[in-house]
């Protein structure tokens, strides 16, 4: 089940080192015993948030604890705690009588501490399976809601394990009591962020029937509306990748990760949150899922990431899963090259890369052979199709035989760097491979902006080859 | 078609890449550590060598203290950072390491250690990590993998050592930790 639940590349063979400090947090807990936490400030949603933990514990066979932040300010020392603090107990013993006379079982715990950080906090040492919480909290001041959310946004933001805010409490309950496939939503990118959301989705489909739909909305670029008001000069098959395209790579990430779904991908026409909500509402939706950044403190309020309006406005229940922290214990970290990214332009030096890029590349991996045609000089169908059999050329022979996939890519871009990041994303590469020329002096100050955005921009390795010398 | 000049076994015997060794610069940060996962999964690969390379830096604090006593400076960094390579590798078998000395400014600055070192031990890739600081930080504080980028003479593979959407590991209370 634990293997399952987090699908790591199998580790090499003959390793001839072991790290220490990859050994260290090795003490995992196995995912059956790990708890769902149910927050609670005593209001409706709270108890509409409970019944749906109470049921989603039963499905899933895990236990369900129930707390409370009794503190809202947390620092008042424990003497002057009791007389300056209303004290909680009687009403948190008022609802867990409630909830047990609905039938709900579970442990209880009254926690110290501001109500979303003490959640949050105390969700993180328990190592929880889910945090669930509801959406309509007793609330607070309208002007500190707007800048920093509500305490469930702030839970589900803050919070290093995946959080639900329920909205709506009977598509769950029906899920779980009578087996209603769930609707579910993904906001999807090709970013670290949707794998998460994309990996929970895949073990919640193990638990039950679920119909899941992936949305991407796609950012048209503005030489395309541009061409498009003159009537469409054919332009956009290059400068863009096209819907089917991203369709197939986001499909294709999708069954790598584990899930089945159907794919939307919409060209953006308004906010991208905006955009986001009306496709899982269309889709009838009962809940979304999105992965979220971890911004903390003045980053947040920086940082107005998409999760937090989606969160903050979204009609539905969802479920905002944070990046992972980076995967610890003995075997986990082990990094192999399944898919490897090489970028030419025909040169000499581009071409010394490609070697290197499928000897990097574990047995049965994928290459992606691109290149970054200037803007405006393969509009013409003939000169495409020249320069993919330029590239197939560069294949080496014995690819096949390895049982190494070449996929053949052409991208229309003036910002080489900003292309190979983009392509290397969506082709989920592990390694990016690029040829580069060694520089002195004066030339090397001046030269390597494609290297200096690769190297700033990727999220993958990057492995700059240069020829022999 | 079968290249007959090859004498690696391995991986290499069919694209003609051949590593044998590779030096892998390193802070002792995390981030270090994870340039140096991606080292031994390349070198298992191709039977390499690695050799983990620390540069201290003596520059600075000497100039703050006046004419400071730099030799003896530079063999206790050179103690210090032996004893955190060594915490680095449990049991490794083929580590190497080394220590170098490198000045804030001028031209015995870190990069130009790295590839120095790089070319004497005619390393075939060096394995680097970089905090990929981007828009006035990048400006500001530079990159030193982008550097080795530039001037190494073998291939360089630059691992980004924190995800910006990772969750930050050790601090989570105070807002920036040191990557």
């Amino acid at each position: 089940m634990n293997h399952k639940s987090e699908p790591r590349a199998p580790p090499v063979a003959a390793m001839p080192l072991i790290l220490k400090h990859l050994t260290k947090n090795t003490a995992m807990h196995p995912t059956e015993t790990k708890p769902i936490i149910c927050g609670t400030d005593f209001s409706e949603g709270a108890t509409q948030a409970a019944t749906v933990a109470d049921a989603l514990a039963r499905q899933l066979g895990v236990p369900l604890k129930l707390v409370h932040s009794a503190d809202e300010r947390g620092e008042f020392p424990d003497h002057l705690r009791t007389r300056l603090m209303n004290d909680d107990r009687p009403r948190m013993a008022k609802e867990t009588a409630h909830l047990r006379s609905l039938g709900l079982t579970f442990e209880d715990e009254l926690l110290r501490g501001a109500p979303d950080h003490g959640v949050a906090e105390f969700a993180a040492r328990e190592r929880a399976r889910l945090v669930v919480v509801g959406a309509s909290g007793t609330g607070s001041l309208w002007a500190s809601r707007w800048l920093l959310g509500n305490v469930a946004e702030r839970i589900a933001e803050t919070s290093s394990v995946p959080t639900l805010v329920v909205r709506a409490a009977e598509p769950f309950l029906d899920w779980a009591r009578d087996g209603r496939p769930l609707k579910i939503f993904v906001a999807v990118d090709f970013t670290a962020t949707a794998d998460a959301a994309l990996r929970w989705v895949a073990e919640w489909q193990q638990a039950g029937p679920c119909e899941v739909t992936l949305g991407y909305v796609h950012e048209l670029p503005e030489e395309c509306s541009e061409t498009a008001m003159f009537g469409g000069l054919g332009l956009s098959r290059l400068t863009s990748p096209g819907r089917e395209e991203l369709e197939n790579d986001l499909r294709e990430k999708a069954s790598r990760l584990g899930v089945t779904a159907t794919i939307r991908v919409e060209p953006r026409k308004a906010r991208v949150d905006a955009h986001l909500i009306l496709m899982a509402t269309e889709a009838g939706a009962d809940v979304l899922v999105l992965g979220a950044h971890q911004w903390k403190n003045l980053e947040r309020v920086w940082h107005a990431s998409i999760s937090r309006r989606v969160l903050h406005d979204a009609p539905m229940s969802l479920v905002c899963v944070p990046v992972p922290l980076a995967p610890q214990g003995a075997a986990a970290a082990i990094p192999t090259f399944r898919r490897v990214l090489v970028a030419t332009d025909f040169s000499e030096r581009a071409g010394h890369a490609i070697p290197y890029a499928y000897a990097a590349l574990a047995r049965e991996g994928a290459v992606c052979l691109l290149h970054i045609a200037k803007a405006g000089a393969a509009d013409e169908k003939i000169e495409l199709e020249a320069l993919e059999a330029k590239l197939r050329a560069l294949i080496p022979a014995e690819a096949e035989a390895r049982g190494v996939v070449t996929e053949v890519r052409i991208v229309e871009d003036a910002d080489a760097g900003k292309a190979i990041c983009d392509v290397a994303g969506r082709f989920c590469a592990d390694l990016v491979c690029i040829g580069s020329q060694g520089h002195s002096g004066m030339a090397a100050a001046l030269m390597g902006s494609v290297a200096q955005a690769v190297i700033a921009h990727s999220r993958s390795p990057v492995l700059f080859v240069r020829p022999p010398q | 078609m079968k290249r007959q000049s090859i004498t690696k076994p391995k991986a290499s015997e069919s694209t003609g890449v051949t590593l044998k060794k590779i030096l892998v610069p390193t802070d002792f940060s995390e981030s270090s550590g994870k340039a140096l996962e991606y080292a031994s999964v390349f070198a298992a690969k191709f039977d390499a060598a690695i050799t983990l390379l620390h540069i201290a830096e003596v520059g600075s604090m000497g100039y703050e203290h006046g004419a400071g006593d730099f030799p003896r400076m530079e063999a206790q960094l050179r103690i210090a950072a032996k004893k955190q390579i060594a915490d680095c590798v449990n049991g490794g078998a083929a580590v190497e390491f080394q220590v170098g000395r490198g000045w804030p400014f001028g031209g015995k600055r870190a990069y130009h250690e790295i590839v120095e070192a790089a070319r004497e031990q005619h390393s075939d890739l060096i394995v680097i990590s970089t905090h990929g600081l981007t828009g006035l930080d990048h400006m500001i504080m530079g990159s030193t993998a982008e550097r080795v980028v530039r001037f190494a003479p073998c291939p360089v593979l630059v691992v980004r050592g924190r995800e910006h959407e990772f969750i930050k590991t050790k601090s989570p209370r105070r807002g920036k930790s040191a990557a």
